[in-house]
């Protein structure tokens, strides 16, 4: 009687497998940055295409000027601040204009000539006194 | 007569799962890697107390600006005519893209006012000013 060939079970060796996917793990491991993308978020407006002067109530204006010197308050009663200052004053605006029914908006003017550090601080400022309504005027 | 000492048995830690662990880690790493395309130019950020992390990488598209007034976007040098037409195909390419103004803390307003109008030109909008946190 005929045995029947047993075959031979072939496999193959996966032994090296664990050390592959270690080196690609390794290369990912090293490659990979930790995500640093920090930074004030801020919407631009729209393009204006015609812009019509609005008389709205509780803006509060901050002008930065060539010499970084700041003026801060409402329109007509700005008065010179540091800045660091910014953050109390505008918190204290914020509170008059609420009371009187109505909402802060802080609009920020700058010279071309002003740094841009000082522009980021005054940003900074507003945003640490918790005011959303932003607005930067163009020249 | 001498007692048998009892023989302790063999104590390693079995090592078969190591693989299915590593895999795992491999394709964590594979799914959050992110590469960095471009390089950029030099710029020292200005730092700010609500510096905030800016979530979406793969949204983020980079614009630096040096002290020189140098604009780099994609690791080309630009100017600032030239900006809006980059910058509206990739808010045509993306429409939520991010817009990381990556600016010398030392740099003039004026250059700022040019790149935002560029910008509002290309009607990408959603901007992050990239700062260290204080």
């Amino acid at each position: 009687m005929l045995k029947p060939k047993q075959r031979r079970e072939s496999e193959i060796n996966s032994s090296s497998m664990a050390d592959i996917t270690f080196l690609l793990l390794i290369f990912f491991l090293v490659t990979t940055t930790v995500s640093s993308d920090k930074g004030i978020k801020f919407l631009l407006p729209q393009k204006a295409t015609d812009v019509t002067p609005t008389k709205v109530k509780g803006v509060v204006n901050i002008f930065l000027n060539d010499d970084n010197q700041v003026l801060l308050g409402k329109k007509g009663k700005e008065e010179e601040v540091s800045l660091q200052q910014i953050k109390s004053r505008l918190t204290l605006l914020d509170r008059e204009i609420s009371a009187q029914g109505d909402s802060i908006i802080v609009s920020i003017k700058v010279t071309s000539g002003s740094l841009y550090k000082n522009y980021i601080e005054i940003l900074d400022q507003v945003k640490s006194a918790k005011i959303d309504r932003i607005s930067l005027a163009q020249e | 007569m001498r007692i048998a000492t009892k023989k302790s048995p063999p104590q390693a830690i079995s090592t078969a799962s190591m693989p299915d662990i590593i895999f795992l880690l491999l394709i964590f790493f594979m799914v959050s890697t992110v590469f960095r395309e471009f390089k950029g130019i030099p710029v020292r950020m200005p730092s700010a107390v609500n510096s905030m992390k800016i979530d979406g990488k793969r949204n983020i598209s980079y614009c630096f600006v040096d002290v020189n007034d140098r604009i780099s976007v994609d690791d080309k040098l630009l100017g600032v005519k030239d900006l809006t037409p980059v910058m509206y195909l990739k808010r045509s390419n993306n429409p939520r893209v991010i817009i990381s103004l990556k600016v010398d803390e030392n740099c003039k307003n004026d250059i700022i006012d040019k790149v935002h109008k560029a910008l509002q030109e290309a009607d990408a909008r959603r901007i992050v000013y990239a700062a260290k946190s204080k």
